[in-house]
């Protein structure tokens, strides 16, 4: 119990650190270490996704940053991805979604390069337009919206991989909102944020009807992630993150690998 | 009187927020025109990014200050129920059973007063908090008239009723 606790604690905290959420992290350590079945580990993983997202979504609203009525017509893909992942994860093999966590897995350790600092083509399109207050420089940040069918493809996309996987799915949002659509990135990994509370909740309710939902094993580590993702995000500045996210990318790699052995167990 | 205040001030900066003046103009109804000039000057001032005028203590939408509201106090009784259920659990000795339940076992055991009860709600409060967050937008875009998003809004909430459904059985 306390492991799990210290488990997610970790997660929390490594992930806030580096804007990724802690699932990616939480669920193949559940499964390698405590042995814990992959459903019962996504299940864990979706409730954690909860608890941060409605805590980090509170205090970015608070500032202003949350772009919520993109948030809603986004939502609408994401809830929708989530519909048919969650229902696909409760039917599917456990083995075939090892397999797919192997490969969400390597994804996301190739696309934590660094997103751009600079935001291009920050200006009004006359959809969807708004602004927000930069906390830093003092000043009004005015954008638009662009590509939003675009936008709507990937938000469906992420709400699928975090209905089967149990993770957030803010690494696939946060690069098209920031990089296609134009929102600045501040906006966009707060809007994502925001978002994937309501996405998350559209699976769990799937997974806790089919009894994926352990107090055991959910309850320390949603409490660890989110006292973990505080902690993290309270200290991430100060630490030089280039050691960690290559320490990070390893670690994905390493349990891609662990995930692909997971799916093979037993086949070969 | 105090109660009339907070809305104009709201609605001005959302109004700031877009930016767009046609925008502002074609949306500012006729409500907007009573607004004293200090508030006018408040959200002047936060639309222009005075320094000492934080955000974070002027709220500039209050749909976003409903919505925090209610992830802020989801979370927090999700917690309580939680960390009850725990130390509950802990004092009485009992094991955590290995899947939360729902519907009549949770009515039945919240009825004992068995700790895994409270665990469970606390877990079911958890899920709720965010799907409770789209009907306070809901009420908020019914509350303004802006039908389009109510019904974008209603679309969400669809998927998730199906998605309740459809996690049965």
């Amino acid at each position: 119990m306390f492991l799990i606790f210290f488990i997610g604690f970790f997660v929390g905290g490594a992930g806030s650190m580096l804007g990724i959420g802690g699932g990616v992290l939480l669920i193949p350590l559940l499964t390698s270490i405590l042995g814990v079945p992959i459903k019962n580990a996504i299940g864990a993983g979706i409730i954690s996704v909860i608890a941060t997202s409605s805590a980090a979504g509170a205090v970015y609203i608070g500032r202003g940053l949350v772009h919520s009525r993109l948030a809603m017509v986004l939502e609408v893909a994401t809830t929708g991805g989530a519909l048919a992942g969650g229902i696909t994860a409760v039917f599917i093999s456990p083995r075939l979604l090892a397999a797919f966590f192997g490969l969400v897995l390597i994804y996301v350790a190739f696309s934590m390069r660094k997103l751009p600092k600079e935001d291009r083509w920050v200006e009004h399109t006359g959809l969807l337009d708004t602004s927000y207050l930069d906390p830093r420089s003092g000043n009004t940040v005015e954008y638009g919206i662009r590509k939003l069918g675009k936008g709507m493809g990937a938000s469906f996309l992420a709400g699928n991989v975090s209905g089967l996987l149990g993770i957030g799915g803010g690494i696939i949002k946060v690069p098209i909102m920031s990089l296609v659509m134009g929102v600045p990135l501040r906006a966009s990994i707060a809007t994502s944020n925001f978002m994937i509370g309501v996405t998350a909740a559209t699976s769990a309710v799937i997974y806790y009807q089919h009894g994926y939902i352990d107090p055991a094993i959910t309850v320390p580590a949603a409490l660890g992630v989110l006292l973990g993702a505080q902690v993290g995000s309270r200290i991430g500045g100060r630490l030089r993150s280039q050691k960690l996210k290559q320490a990070f990318q390893l670690l994905l790699f390493a349990f891609s690998i662990q995930m692909f052995v997971q799916a093979l167990r037993g086949i070969i | 009187m105090n109660e009339q205040l907070p809305k104009p001030i709201a609605e001005l900066s959302v109004e700031s927020e877009k930016g767009s003046e046609a925008a502002g103009i074609r949306e500012l109804g006729l409500e907007e025109k009573s607004t004293l000039e200090g508030d006018a000057a408040v959200a002047q001032a936060i639309a222009e990014g005075v320094p000492g005028l934080d955000d974070e203590t002027e709220s500039r939408d209050e749909l976003d200050k409903v919505v925090r509201n209610m992830l802020l106090a989801g979370l927090a009784i999700s917690t309580i129920l939680i960390i009850a259920g725990l130390l509950l659990s802990s004092i009485f000795h009992r094991p955590l059973p290995s899947v939360a339940s729902g519907g009549h076992q949770l009515f039945r055991k919240l009825k004992a007063g068995a700790p895994s009860g409270f665990l469970d709600l606390g877990i079911l409060v958890l899920i709720a908090t965010p799907i409770l967050r789209v009907f306070g937008s809901l009420a908020e875009f019914i509350y303004r008239r802006d039908w389009l998003y109510a019904a974008i809004t209603s679309t969400v909430l669809l998927i998730l009723a199906i998605s309740v459904l459809a996690g049965r059985g």
